[in-house]
């Protein structure tokens, strides 16, 4: 028999931009159901409460979500793709597994099209989500320092993540140069907050944060709004957007539930909130004799533009004990000397560059080997001892333009255990993309000389870093080159909307959850602007 | 000697448990006495690999290799065997990194999670939660020349923002 629930709302998804419309919704008295297929984690188990720590990356707490066991994972075909996709299936999402790396899109980025003649204009702005940037800002807690010549002011921020010695060396280098960098915006408690202790630098928040110090959505949004009465169900996988006769109006979700009994989730208005890969796969799956390219699919852009931010990576070594595998793993500093538009680098738009602390010893003899780096035999202790606390690292992101080349699609898919479709990825690095690359590494390593480093090794694109996932149920005014309008809402039907990535026009070069949260808020509050006053 | 002669070897000889595997490890991970720090031989890393199947295939593939191309099929004493393997390993450092690149991964994570090695290096034993660690404070004048360069940034031209920088 089938179990049926209603609500005013179903969000589907519950991590990062999932938890920010839940909560927007729930705050203000409406009855929200949200659905997630993955389960709450408990932070008892996490790595960093174990000595094993980083081996266990490897398992479970994988960020590939080819590497995690368990029936409730669905796998991502991205043989077809220089980068692999990265997740994390749970409450909090992605945000459970992320560095924590926090900053803003500039301005500019909404409007390459008209700025720098390439990408295409946002129909929103800046200064639209300025006010829900600072909202969750508020609610995620995100240390920094005022000031950045490189944003607009940027107000009630914690204090910095401290830099440590790796930082303080990078930043001697790129001051050096006389280039850009400041402390980085780190969604990372820096000081004790009611739902979240004080960080005391772990350091691989890539696998978790047992401290509770990061800012996953699982701590920040999700205690209040299921104080404010929303439903959260988990183990719970989204199958398929039933609509009505016409097409016009979407009547119910079809998921299936922990028991694998399927349940109905009827709602006056359904919120997709799956990521870039697995908002468009859900639409897709939902084909149906009045939606038949997938529900939403009119302007047939449902899951193409994928945009995945390629990342390079520089390590410099330094004879100096940097002691640099201490502190939070992502956050340090960043740089945006190279970020705005400039066409005299002989490509479009720009990079970031994000200082990452070194890595625990297994990795670092691992990587070492595999580089050439550390030798094996007799003199392999000391070649270890030479790397391991003494390197420093700066990854290169790369603005990644739309290509509707580049996509997640269905077609001639496989099915997983569950018998459900397995999306594929087909995508592949623009020349813009390469240019930027290699552009961004070459800097880099300037920073690292510049800093003292005895030697420097770059490499780019780096394989598993497809965490960014952008731009597959594209926004716009145009029903006929867009698939949602400015609001998150899709054109097709009227009551089904995207708050996720995916409505990304452009992806910026900068890590998009800032962003993808201020727009998820910008879509809750216009739904209840629009369809409740 | 043929491929498939090798496979006729005595698996006490080329098995997980035999004299070239130990010749493989000592050559590799050796230790460092000058420092303390014991080599893989020492703390029994193969009872914990033995615990993974997939390490017995790729420990086979590796051992057949160094027998077929290092030792030219001969089986020789342990202290020729450390010779071979050293003067290879010296000589041809590609083909050896090459070789025995496929256990390297696994080797590398147990060898690196030993207790004993980690304690000789000063590497932290215990788990980082809940101790964490202390990292000092940075006098932030660091920042001035940054900030007194001024904006870097760009206003959409619809704001009525000056891009000049």
């Amino acid at each position: 028999m089938i179990q049926h629930f209603e609500s005013d709302v179903l969000v589907v998804g519950a991590g990062p931009a999932g938890a920010c419309v839940t909560w927007s919704l729930a705050k203000a008295g409406l009855n929200v159901i949200c659905i997630e297929q993955g389960e709450w984690v408990d932070a008892n188990q996490l790595p960093s409460t174990k000595s094993n720590w980083e081996l266990e990356r490897f398992g479970k707490f994988s960020p590939n979500p080819n590497v995690r066991a368990g029936k409730a994972f669905g796998v991502i075909d991205d043989r077809n793709s220089p980068i692999s996709i990265a997740n994390f299936n749970a409450v909090g999402g992605s945000s459970i597994l992320f560095s924590g790396h926090f900053p803003r899109f500039h301005p500019s980025d909404f409007c390459s099209k008209s700025l720098d003649d390439v990408g295409d204009d946002w129909p929103i702005n800046y200064q639209d989500l300025e006010p829900f940037f600072s909202t969750n800002d508020k609610i995620m807690g995100v240390a920094g320092l005022e000031g950045d010549p490189a944003y607009p002011k940027i107000d009630g921020l914690l204090p910095p993540v401290p830099l440590g010695r790796m930082g303080e060396v990078l930043a001697n280098g790129f001051n050096n140069l006389g280039w850009h960098w400041w402390p980085s915006y780190s969604a990372i408690s820096t000081i004790q907050r009611s739902q979240q202790n004080k960080c005391i630098n772990l350091g691989p928040c890539n696998t978790g944060c047992s401290q509770g110090a990061k800012s996953s959505v699982d701590l920040t949004y999700w205690p209040e709004a299921i104080r404010n009465g929303a439903k959260l169900m988990t183990s719970t996988k989204a199958l398929r957007i039933e609509t009505d006769v016409t097409g016009s109006e979407a009547t119910a979700v079809i998921a299936r539930g922990q028991d694998g009994n399927l349940i109905c989730f009827r709602a006056k208005r359904i919120v997709l909130a799956c990521n870039g890969v697995g908002t468009p796969t859900l639409m897709l799956t939902s084909a149906s004799k009045s939606h038949p390219k997938g529900v939403g699919n009119s302007s047939g852009l449902v899951g193409k533009n994928l945009m995945l931010h390629p990342t390079g990576y520089v390590e410099g070594i330094f004879d100096e004990d940097l002691n640099s595998s201490i502190g939070p793993q992502g956050c340090c500093l960043y740089s945006h000397e190279f970020y705005e538009n400039d066409d005299k680098r002989g490509f479009k738009k720009g990079v970031t560059l994000q200082a990452l602390r070194g890595p625990g010893p297994i990795e670092s003899a691992i990587s070492g080997v595999a580089m050439g780096l550390v030798s094996t035999g007799k003199e392999h202790t000391k070649s270890f001892l030479s790397r391991y606390q003494h390197t420093a690292h700066l990854a290169i992101i790369v603005e990644d333009f739309a290509d509707q080349e580049n996509m997640v699609t269905l077609k001639d898919c496989k099915l997983d255990i569950s018998g459900d479709p397995i999306p594929k990825i087909e995508y592949r690095l623009s020349e813009n993309s390469k240019a930027a690359l290699a552009f961004g590494i070459n800097r880099s390593k300037e920073v690292m000389l510049a800093a003292g480093a005895n030697l420097v090794s770059g490499i780019g694109p780096v394989r598993n870093t497809g965490w960014h996932l952008m731009g597959t149920t594209k926004m716009g005014n145009d029903s006929k080159s867009s698939v949602v309008d400015r609001f998150g809402k899709c054109h097709d039907v009227s009551n089904l909307y995207v708050a996720d990535s995916s409505v990304f026009v452009t992806s910026g070069a900068v890590n998009p959850t800032s962003t993808l949260q201020a727009v998820a808020l910008w879509v809750a509050d216009n739904m209840l602007k629009n369809e409740y006053h | 000697m043929l491929h498939n002669e090798i496979q006729m070897i005595p698996k006490e000889v080329v098995g997980i448990k035999g004299p070239v595997v130990d010749g493989l490890l000592k050559a590799l991970l050796p230790g460092d006495t000058t420092i303390g720090v014991p080599g893989a031989i020492e703390i029994n890393i193969l009872n914990e690999l033995n615990k993974d199947s997939n390490w017995n295939h790729q420990v086979q593939m590796v051992v057949t290799k160094v027998v077929e191309v290092v030792l030219n099929g001969e089986l020789i004493n342990e202290q020729r065997l450390d010779q071979a393997l050293e003067e290879y390993s010296r000589s041809k450092p590609r083909k050896w990194f090459a070789m025995v690149n496929p256990i390297m991964g696994i080797l590398l994570t147990s060898y690196y999670s030993d207790e004993r090695v980690r304690q000789a290096l000063g590497i932290n034993t215990v788990a980082p939660f809940p101790n964490g660690s202390k990292i000092h404070d940075t006098d932030m004048e660091i920042l001035s020349p940054v900030y007194e360069r001024g904006r870097i940034y760009r206003f959409p031209l619809s704001s009525g923002e000056s891009n000049d920088r």
